[in-house]
Parts: C-alpha cells; structure tokens; sequence
C-alpha cells in the first residue's frame, strides 16, 4: 500500500490527498491488471468516438452578439422600436441555410423577429392570448381543431408579422392593418386522437383559414425520469 | 460553461462549510449508467447499474480522514408508459448488493415535464416499497423538482453543455418509525449525441431534515445515459 498522509484541516487539504490516493490507486490498478487496462482503453475509445460523433451537427441554434449580426437587421430592430440592449440573438444553422433570430420581452410580449443570412426580414412572431384572435377568426380555428382531434389544448399562440419591413415595424403591437402586410396565426395544439398525443404547429391565414400543419417533434426528456 | 463551473463549486463550498459545521460527513463516487430501449411509441424499457464508493468520513469521534469502502451496488430494469405528451409512468425492480445484503426495491412513479420558455422542468412522484431477509419492510415517499438549464442557445443540441438541478424530499416509512431526507444535485450535462448524454455533479444527501443536521453525504455524480431509438 502507498504511504499516504491523512489531513485535519478539512475541506483545504482533503482533496488534494483524495484525488492523489484515487490516482495512484487507479493507475496501479489498471497497470497491475491488464484486463481492466483494456477495459479502460475501450470505455475511453466509445467515448472518444461519441464526442467526434458530436462533431458532425445537422441544425444547430446558439446564442450570438449584436456585433455579428447583419446591419439590416439591426436597422430594422430600431425602426420598430425596441431597447437594443435587452435584445437576446440567436443563430440557427443547418446543412442549407443559416439564419438570425431576436428574441426580446417588451412591454410584457414576447417578440421574436426572423431574419435571413444577409439580415432581410422574415417575420415577426408576437405571443398573443387566445382570446386577442378575433371571435370569427376563433370560431373557423376551433371547427378545424375539432374535425381532427378526440381532444387537444391549445398550448401557445402567435400573431405573424411579415413584408414590407416598414409596414412590418409600424404594425408591431399596433393592430394596424396594410395591404403590404400579411398576418397569419402560428399556433401550437397538443391533439389526441386514437390515444396518441402529439405536438402540432399550425398556420392559419388572417380569417382562419388553415394554410399549414406540422408535426413538431417532441423528444421526452427520458433521462429525467432517473 | 465557466459560470457554471463556478456554481458548482460555489454550492460544493456552501454545502461543505454548512456540513463541516455538523461534523459528520461521507463522500466519495456515485457512477450510474442507464439504457433506455424504445418498445413503441408508448413503452420503453430501461436498464440500470449503479454503484456506490466512499472515499472520506469524518466525524466528531472520528476526525477526516481517508476511508474507502465499497458501500452498495444497484441493478434495475424498469418500464414507462407515456400518458401523454409531457408525461409518463413509470414501474420498477431495483436489486441492491450491499455488504452481505440483498435488498429488493420496487417503484411506482409518476413524471410530469413541463417547459418554461428554454427551462425544462420535470417533476417526479415516487412511491417504493423495500424489502430485505434482514430488515422489516419499508415504504418511502418521494418527491422530486429538476430544472435544466441549456447553456449554448435556447435547447440543448449535440455537443452543448446544460445545467441540472434537482431538489428531492423523501419520507419513509418502517416499524412505525418514520425519517425523512433531503438531496439537492447540482450537475452539468452533456448531450454527446441526441442519444448518448453525460452528466457530472454532486449529489448532497441530508437525513433528518427537520432535526438537528448531522449527517452529510456528498457524491461526486457521474452518469451516462444511452437512448436506443
């Protein structure tokens, strides 16, 4: 056994001896032992393979500085209004395109504005309560909800902003209306039917009418339930 | 990544004073590995083994010093049922080598994750029964909050770090004598690839919450998570 010396003083002087004992016993271990020198060897190779697995990223999305965002962007996020500063940006990449994301929480909505790779408006989605959806509107929404679903809840809703950036920056939280601006409803439902529960997005024009469903997918997070 | 870094060693330190303060303290290593087999849709199944090392006690009568011990292993399978989107249950054998001890666990639990903006929060109702040739049968009550935190964006994607903090209570149950505990686990993760994650931190234990503390328990977390689709 290796001489080891035994500190008083805790916590200053245990872990340095702690991770010297474990060291030197590890490392006697697995040069004394060739089976688990080799078992070793073979946990480190599948993790060394798992992390050079990691490398290769089909759609990635991290947080980003104002500094490395377009110019036009920028532009348009002051043109609309918003306190620079507690703006939050995010870049989304996947294998074909690249694009920007703002994420700001003003005057108590949630704001997130979608912009391309050269900085050129894609939209702007505003989080709404359901009830602000005008009541025909609601109404066309619901009758579709129920032809597809046993049950379902609607989870999130958005009001959609998108053309002529100007138009766009005017209308924000302003309920204005123009012919070079298109306002469409995102909204997310979880649906059952036939015992199956789901996350959907759906697309629906300015009079509710259906333009698009997606299925989102929803990874559970398993290793929680440890 | 070095704020986290930070926090944890902020929360080691805490609880460190606050235990050394009570003079009884246990540490040492808790690695687990668990793989998760999707059955369908619905079902999954999952192997657990874990194990437990002491390295370190110190106590009044017995001042810090070196100590290692091999204390238990566990080996469970369990299956969970997803009940809806967010949500699952959960039932389960666990086997516990410990010593010249077999001890016989089983699970009943119920998971509810929800999403706040990019913060998951899952909690955890438990219920398991304890059985042993040695000891009388034992129930223990369990309730548990984790919330994660994604470091790099809004989720956590391949190769990006996350924070993990879980707070538990137990209560437990046997021969009309009842105690409970507390643990707070602070860790941080890594999602390798969408099916292979790792997750560092400690695990601190403290039994008798509403007496005096007086004994502490710190393990050092190491846990792989492998899911098969």
């Amino acid at each position: 056994m290796l001489p080891v010396h035994y500190p008083n003083n805790f916590p200053f002087n245990m872990f340095g001896n702690l991770y010297l004992n474990t060291t030197l016993r590890f490392l006697k271990a697995v040069t004394c032992y060739p089976t688990v020198l080799k078992l070793f060897i073979g946990v480190f190779l599948i993790f060394m393979s798992l992390l050079s697995t990691a490398q290769i990223k089909v759609e990635r999305e991290y947080r980003t500085k104002s500094a490395l965002v377009p110019d036009e962007a920028l532009k348009f996020m002051e043109l609309a209004g918003f306190p620079t500063f507690r703006i939050k940006w995010y870049l989304e990449t996947d294998l074909n395109d690249t694009t920007y994301e703002a994420k700001i929480n003003y005057r108590d909505r949630l704001y997130s504005i979608e912009f391309d790779r050269q900085g050129k408006l894609q939209d702007v989605e505003i989080e709404i309560a359901w009830t602000e959806i005008p009541l025909p509107v609601r109404e066309n929404i619901l009758e579709i909800l129920e032809q597809q679903y046993d049950r379902y809840r609607i989870r999130k809703v958005q009001i959609q902003y998108s053309g002529n950036p100007e138009s766009v920056a005017l209308a924000i939280g302003k309920n204005f209306t123009s012919h070079e601006l298109t306002v469409r409803y995102e909204i997310e439902v979880i649906g059952k039917s036939r015992k199956q529960s789901n996350l959907y997005e759906y697309l629906f024009s300015e009079t509710g009418e259906l333009l698009g469903k997606m299925k989102v997918l929803f990874r559970y997070p398993q290793h929680l339930e440890h | 990544m070095k704020n986290t870094v930070y926090l944890l060693i902020c929360l080691f330190i805490f609880f460190s004073y606050h235990a050394d303060a009570q003079k009884e303290i246990w540490a040492g290593i808790l690695p687990g590995i668990t793989v998760s087999k999707s059955l369908n849709d619905s079902w999954r199944i999952h192997f657990r083994a874990e194990n437990r090392q002491k390295f370190f006690h110190n106590s009044p009568s017995d001042p810090s010093r070196f100590d290692y011990e091999y204390l238990l292993t566990d080996l469970s399978v369990s299956v969970s049922k997803k009940t809806g989107l967010s949500n699952s249950l959960f039932t389960g054998y666990l086997i516990r080598f410990t010593g010249d001890k077999t001890i016989h666990r089983f699970t009943q639990q119920f998971n509810l994750v929800n999403s706040i903006s990019s913060i998951k929060l899952a909690q955890r109702f438990a219920v398991e029964e304890f059985f042993s040739k040695h000891e009388t049968p034992r129930i223990r009550i369990r309730y548990r909050v984790v919330s994660e935190f994604p470091l790099q964006g809004r989720k956590t994607d391949p190769g990006e770090f996350y924070l993990k903090v879980g707070s538990e209570f137990l209560w437990a149950y046997q021969s009309e004598k009842t105690s409970n505990e507390l643990r707070i686990s602070p860790s941080a993760g890594l999602l390798v690839t969408q099916n292979h994650r790792l997750e560092a931190g400690v695990d601190y234990r403290t039994p008798s919450l509403f007496d005096k503390l007086n004994q502490n328990y710190f393990w050092l977390t190491l846990n792989w998570f492998i899911m098969i689709p």
